[in-house]
């Protein structure tokens, strides 16, 4: 067996060997042509000589509007020249560099172990590893994972988007499938295995279908190529892994294409945790001048739900924040104002009454009241009566941790802050706004998926009736659905008034800062409703 | 990357470009031998070649360079192709300061009978390098084919010569135009042998000769005394007079040194009449330039063919026109055209476009070579009262710029 580094040299010489001939030629015509200006008589040899500038200059006009139409008419345009090969080293993402997605970092390093160990793989009698499928939310690194394989394992890495493959013309995509894994392959020659990474798997990986009027069918003959190639490297005595990437569901993806033999490895990175976001933070907080004494836990805590992506952004808007306010380093303050910025759009104002504001301050210190005192699971972080987009006002709530279920305390206390609102602006000025609107249309849709679909009515019905056809389902049961809607709406709405009436001190008060701060920052709420001795009902699952 | 493909190119721009820093081909101490040596090589062609300061003289003797019809055989022509083009390769891969070229092509049957090309050396690089149009350099090139009247002078001489020693009736009807020796001398005892012919081109078909003779004869009795004057064996000396255009006696006329008065016996100093006279051909017998010839020359024969040319060619003046001759001249540093145009319907505005041709065409070929080496142009009309005109060099410049009128100027 040859040598790694006589593999090297034939591996460059079967990449290369197009540009090899090229310049042999280019050498050869060389000689040629000063072979034959020197046999030439001075006069046409100084004229030849006189007319090469612009003989080159014709040829490479000539050349470059070949180029042009070819690839334009014949190649579908010079977007195909996007695939990047770069050798392991050269990525120079470490497993340090991922944070936040443990799990998934874990089964990773599996991966990268089995390639440096295959040959042993191999004696053992294993099979080679083929295909690794990333699924995940985007933003949560996998990418940065795939990078991090290919450094670790000090292999090449070529990368492509899905999207890359796709083309008008039926056959471009599958062509672009083979180049791609003719080089793969090439490179694995030389390195010993190589990995192919394609981003946005979903735009080739789609279930194929069918159609008698022929559409869809460039998609299918890529993806029918990518599982030919993904089949064909087990017969090949060097190692190939194809990881793929999508934010799709599984389902999305051709069955084909997942079943074991070609991406044989799964591995779902989803959205970190607290502590992973805490690990983000820190990352990324590092990369620019900060406050040190912020809690970072906090700020984790803040960021629920949040993807790495998004805490780089947040971090990133923080310090243009920091910089625009004349701030040498980045604080609590910053990193606040970038993810309201990143959530919920620009601050709007809009030109209100007194009245009306006054309206929107009891409406918002309603909903806040209700939400601090009675929600098991979230938290308020901030409440505004500073318009962005439709609305006038707002509380910003989030679940202190992630959540994946809500249970029945947590669904009654979610309508009771949504009428919050309407409670507090009846209990001001014995009237109430058609600001609730969105309050009752979100409280009405959970009482009713509570009692239609989840089986929490009082009344013992259990199962989802929304399932049943309309005209199945008789009336009376209707009615009683209906109405043990309705009673979990009067419950909730008569547990809100006794609560703003007994604590209307404190929606007052919240109202009066309110309307002199405009916003209030959850340090403010909480230190309020300190001062009235209340905390929060949190109640960790 | 790119610095290093910016780095091998300029090297191999370098070595390309080394090249042309190589030495002419074809060195002015060889460009005779070369010319020789091309021709033999390549087309096998026979060829003498002379150079006189800057102009190139190439002879190549061709038999049957006429036909039968007196126009140039078309082998012949091919044979003069090959040979202008070897002169082309040499003169323009070489080193050497030449300037004006004549290629002369002999008819080795036909005596007399020769083909004349005659051009600028510049003008073979510039349409090499499309600098002119093939049709312009074709009006700068001399053609002539024709029947050198001193060549086939000499030989009309060297004839007539041969047939005062060996034919008896012959001498009878010229005997004296020879005199001494045919009127002195016993018949048969006569002999001329000839030592010297020179000879002058004094028109395109017109030659004048200068023989020198040494005449020996046995005086009748009655002429003994003259042997005292004339020994045997004395020098006598001929001019001869030869128009080729009368074709077939083409001996116009002879003078003897010597001439009976009716009193005494006189003479005439016929050098000195010979020396007078100017010689305006530029070919010699030998078929090389009788001199340098100069671009000025070049220019003003090319004109003078242009003249020619316009009047012939142009739509508008070639009905109306009858070019008659056409000679010009470059002398201290003033060209001079002569030349005689006739009108088919005469009119007074006839003299304004003759002239306002002759001047354009003549600024146009100043300009074209950019040729400022002359004070000014003389045009004059041959004809009887025709009129003559002269325009210094920056005059004609504003005419052609039409800052001057032909009215102005007639």
């Amino acid at each position: 067996m040859a040598t790694l580094k006589t593999r090297r040299i034939q591996m460059y010489i079967m990449m290369h060997w197009l540009k090899i001939v090229i310049v042999f030629v280019i050498l050869l015509l060389l000689i040629l042509a000063i072979w034959g200006l020197s046999s030439l008589e001075s006069f046409y040899r100084h004229l030849t000589l006189a007319q090469m500038p612009i003989t080159l200059l014709l040829s490479g006009v000539h050349a470059g509007i070949f180029v042009f139409m070819y690839m334009i008419f014949l190649r579908g345009g010079f977007t195909r020249i996007k695939q990047t090969t770069i050798k392991g080293q050269n990525v120079n993402i470490h497993w340090n560099d991922v944070i936040g997605i443990d799990e998934a970092k874990e089964e990773a390093s599996e991966v990268v172990q089995l390639i440096k160990d295959r040959t042993r793989l191999l004696k053992i009698g294993g099979k080679i590893l083929r295909g690794l499928l990333m699924v995940g939310p985007p933003g949560c690194g996998k990418t940065y994972l795939a990078k991090a394989i290919a450094t670790e394992g000090d292999i090449p890495f070529i990368s492509m988007s899905g999207s890359e493959f796709t083309e008008i013309f039926v056959g471009v995509g599958a062509s672009r499938v083979r180049k791609l894994f003719k080089r793969a392959r090439t490179l694995a020659y030389g390195y010993g295995a190589c990995i192919v990474f394609i981003d946005e798997l979903d735009a080739i990986g789609r279930s194929r279908s069918f159609s008698f009027m022929g559409g869809g069918q460039e998609t299918n003959s890529t993806q029918n190529q990518l599982l030919v190639e993904m089949d064909g490297l087990q017969e090949k005595d060097f190692n190939v892994i194809v990881i793929g990437a999508t934010n799709a569901a599984e389902g999305v993806l051709d069955q084909a294409l997942l079943r074991p033999g070609r991406f044989d490895r799964k591995i779902y990175i989803d959205r970190p945790s607290l502590e992973g976001r805490e690990k983000v933070f820190e990352y990324y907080l590092k990369k620019v001048s900060y406050d040190k004494t912020m809690d970072i836990g906090r700020l984790a805590r803040k960021a629920v739900y949040k993807t790495p992506a998004e805490i780089d952004n947040i971090i990133k808007e923080a310090a243009l924040i920091a910089t625009r306010n004349k701030k040498d380093i980045v604080g609590n303050k910053e990193i606040s104002e970038a993810m309201e910025r990143i959530d919920m759009g620009l601050k709007h104002k809009k030109q209100l009454t007194k009245e009306e504001k006054e309206m929107v301050a009891f409406h918002e210190a309603g909903h806040l009241v209700v939400m601090f005192i009675l929600h098991p699971t979230d938290d308020v972080f901030k409440a505004s009566i500073i318009s962005r987009k439709e609305t006038l006002g707002a509380v910003y709530r989030q679940p202190r941790e992630e959540l994946y279920t809500r249970n029945k305390e947590a669904l009654l206390a979610d309508i009771k802050v949504s009428l919050g609102g309407y409670v507090s602006e009846k209990l001001h000025i014995g009237t109430t706004s058609n600001g609730v609107l969105a309050d009752f249309n979100s409280a009405m849709k959970i009482a009713h998926s509570m009692v239609w679909k989840v089986g929490m009515s009082g009344a013992g019905f259990v199962g989802d009736y929304s399932v049943i056809p309309e005209s199945q389902l008789s009336e009376s049961v209707k009615e009683k659905l209906n109405a043990e809607t309705q009673k979990i709406i009067a419950t909730c709405l008569k547990e809100v008034e006794d609560l703003l009436n007994k604590e209307w001190g404190i929606v007052q008060r919240f109202v009066k800062e309110l309307l002199a701060k405009d916003e209030l920052e959850y340090d403010e709420i909480e230190a309020i409703f300190k001062e009235y001795g209340k905390t929060h009902s949190y109640k960790p699952a | 990357m790119t610095v290093r493909w910016l780095k091998l190119s300029l090297i191999l721009f370098l070595l390309i470009s080394a090249e042309a820093c190589d030495k002419p081909t074809y060195s002015k101490e060889k460009a005779t031998e070369s010319i020789i040596n091309l021709c033999k090589n390549e087309y096998h062609l026979d060829v003498s070649v002379k150079i006189i300061d800057s102009t190139l003289g190439v002879l190549i003797p061709i038999e049957g360079l006429v036909d039968q019809d007196l126009k140039l055989n078309r082998e012949a022509g091919e044979k003069i192709e090959d040979v202008a083009l070897s002169i082309h390769r040499v003169t323009m891969s070489s080193d050497s300061p030449l300037e004006i070229y004549t290629l002369v092509a002999k008819d080795t049957k036909s005596i007399g009978a020769e083909f004349v090309l005659t051009g600028n050396i510049y003008d073979v690089v510039r349409v090499r390098l499309l600098d002119i149009s093939r049709g312009e350099y074709h009006k700068r090139i001399l053609r002539d084919f024709r029947f050198n009247p001193a060549v086939a002078g000499e030989a009309k001489i060297q004839e007539l010569f041969a047939a005062l020693n060996n034919d008896a009736d012959f001498i009878q009807n010229i005997k004296l135009l020879f005199y001494p020796i045919y009127s002195i001398g016993k018949s048969g005892s006569q002999k001329i042998d000839m030592i010297e012919i020179l000879s002058k081109e004094i028109s395109p078909q017109e030659a004048l000769f200068y023989v020198k003779t040494r005449e020996f004869y046995d005086p009748m009795p009655e002429f003994e005394a003259y042997r005292a004057i004339f020994p045997p064996g004395f020098s006598n000396e001929y001019l001869m007079l030869i128009n080729m255009s009368m074709f077939a006696s083409p001996i116009k006329e002879i003078v003897p040194k010597y001439f009976y008065s009716g009193t005494e016996i006189r003479q005439r100093n016929l050098q000195e009449t010979f020396d007078q006279y100017r010689d305006q051909g530029y070919i010699g017998t030998d078929g090389f330039p009788k001199r340098k010839l100069a671009l000025d020359w070049f220019l003003s024969q090319q004109i003078a063919r242009r003249i020619k040319m316009l009047f012939a060619e142009d739509k508008k003046l070639s009905g109306r026109f009858v070019v008659n001759d056409s000679q010009g001249s470059s002398e201290n540093k003033v060209f001079r055209f002569r030349f005689s145009i006739s009108s088919n319907k005469p009119s007074t505005e006839d003299n304004q476009a003759i002239f306002s041709g002759i001047l354009k065409v003549a600024a146009m070929v100043f300009h074209r070579y950019s040729f400022e080496d002359f004070k000014g142009i003389e045009l004059s009309d041959e004809r009887p009262g025709g009129e003559k005109i002269y325009l210094s060099r920056d005059d004609l410049e504003k005419f052609r710029r039409n800052q001057i009128k032909i009215k102005d100027l007639i």
